[in-house]
């Protein structure tokens, strides 16, 4: 699989899953902690999902007993977490050698 | 409600009750039609008054009686309760509304049938009684050819419609069985933290647009995530504008669930591609445009201002080039690569 489109909305996702590698996150909570739209986070969650940097299960709960829909959880697959790190690396030294008047992703170091 | 309750109320299993009910009733329904075959079989083969044994077929005839009214009865129940499970059971309302139907022609055909079996037992008790004062072979006839309208309407017992309706309810329900037993108790939880209706259509609209293997999934994690909305205290407004932007988003769904890696705008990239790998192309156009562009500018201003506007295109052309290669990883091919 390749490189996923490497957008400002993708790298704060990944960001915002990096800053705790190890724990899953449901859709809307990632919106939330990323401070994205709703609409924005499927698309971007389907497409890392689909180049194997992420992996997703349903919450391990009975619908009937918790009385709603199962969520469905989001955390990254075991060499994700490292290739999201070298993505968002490579993305933040284009954009530097890009030059002074490109846009760089919010919140970058 | 506990996890027996609830998997009592999904669709699959009580439209999985209807199923093996009529599966029941077709098997009783064969019975009658082979019980009718065989007084119509017998009547045939009287020959002679000896042949005659009225008590054999008044017994045959009281076994298929009983017979049809078992049957009558199971119908009538599963009518009733195939209307009750068609209230219950919104998606599956319409074709559950048509088995009832038609388990109700078949109640009525069921006491058509046991009424003309009491007159035949009438009859046969009639030619019986009489057959010393009367023309038996005349009293046979009328009751034979009485039993083989009685067999033809047996026969048209529609059992294998209401089978075959029931079928396609049960295939459906099967394959929706999850997402429905979610519907039916998240709607009898009687919670009032439930998703919006308006936001919940707006997701069943947004699932017609994903690939068929996805629908399922986004179903399950869109209804999850508004039921999160509600419980966090979501209006109906915020739950339906929600929703909104999911559903504005979802064709860049379907493309990422289809094509994860592709650029969003793909085949103008792969053009623009093709244009930067040669120099060549890359500057043909931009070089006859520059200086056709300082030749305007000449005639019109000067040739210090041409030299500035073709040196400054130049230069800007030249940079957003070398971004452009550098993002893309474009490599300049032989022969024309550059030093640079």
């Amino acid at each position: 699989m390749g490189v996923p489109r490497m957008t400002l909305q993708t790298q704060l996702v990944l960001r915002t899953l990096l800053e705790h590698p190890d724990h899953e996150m449901y859709g809307l909570e990632i919106c939330h902690a990323a401070g994205l739209a709703p609409g924005t986070i499927q698309p971007i969650l389907a497409r890392l999902e689909g180049v194997g940097w992420l992996e997703s299960r349903w919450e391990d709960v009975d619908p009937h007993e918790a009385a709603r829909p199962r969520r469905r959880y989001y955390g990254f697959a075991p060499s994700g977490a490292d290739k999201a790190r070298q993505a968002l690396e490579a993305a933040r030294s284009r954009n530097t050698s890009g030059g002074p008047w490109l846009l760089r992703p919010g919140g970058a170091s | 409600m506990t996890d027996a309750a609830a998997s009592m109320n999904s669709p699959h299993h009580v439209i999985g009750g209807y199923y093996r009910r009529a599966v029941a009733l077709q098997s009783i329904h064969y019975s009658i039609g082979e019980v009718g075959r065989e007084i119509v079989a017998d009547l045939r083969r009287i020959r002679t008054p000896r042949d005659f044994r009225p008590l054999k077929i008044q017994k045959a005839t009281a076994g298929l009686l009983w017979g049809l009214r078992e049957y009558e009865s199971e119908v009538r129940r599963l009518a009733v309760d195939l209307k009750v499970g068609a209230s219950m059971i919104d998606g599956y309302s319409t074709e559950l509304l048509r088995a009832a139907n038609l388990a109700e022609q078949l109640v009525g055909s069921a006491v058509t049938s046991s009424d003309s079996l009491r007159a035949l037992n009438g009859m046969l008790e009639f030619v019986v009684s009489g057959a010393t004062n009367l023309d038996l072979s005349s009293g046979l006839a009328s009751v034979t050819a009485f039993t083989i309208a009685l067999s033809r309407e047996i026969n048209q017992f529609n059992g294998q419609e209401i089978l075959k309706t029931l079928d396609t309810c049960y295939q459906e329900a099967v394959r929706q069985a999850d997402e429905k037993a979610i519907d039916v108790e998240t709607e009898s939880s009687g919670d009032s933290m439930k998703p919006d209706g308006l936001a919940m259509s707006l997701v069943r609209f947004m699932l017609k647009v994903l690939p068929s293997v996805y629908r399922h999934r986004y179903s399950e994690e869109l209804r999850g995530e508004l039921h999160a909305l509600a419980t966090a205290g979501a209006t109906r407004a915020m739950q339906i504008i929600y929703m909104l932007q999911q559903i504005s988003r979802v064709v860049q769904l379907r493309t990422a669930l289809h094509t994860p890696d592709r650029p969003r705008f793909h085949r103008l990239r792969q053009s623009a591609c093709w244009i930067l790998e040669s120099t060549v192309r890359t500057w043909s156009v931009t070089v006859v445009l520059l200086f056709w562009g300082g030749a305007e500018t000449a005639t019109d201003t000067g040739m210090g201002a041409a030299i500035v506007f073709v040196v400054s295109g130049a230069a800007a052309y030249g940079t957003g080039v070398s971004y452009l290669r550098n993002r893309w990883n474009v490599q300049v091919k032989r022969p024309d690569r550059e030093d640079s």
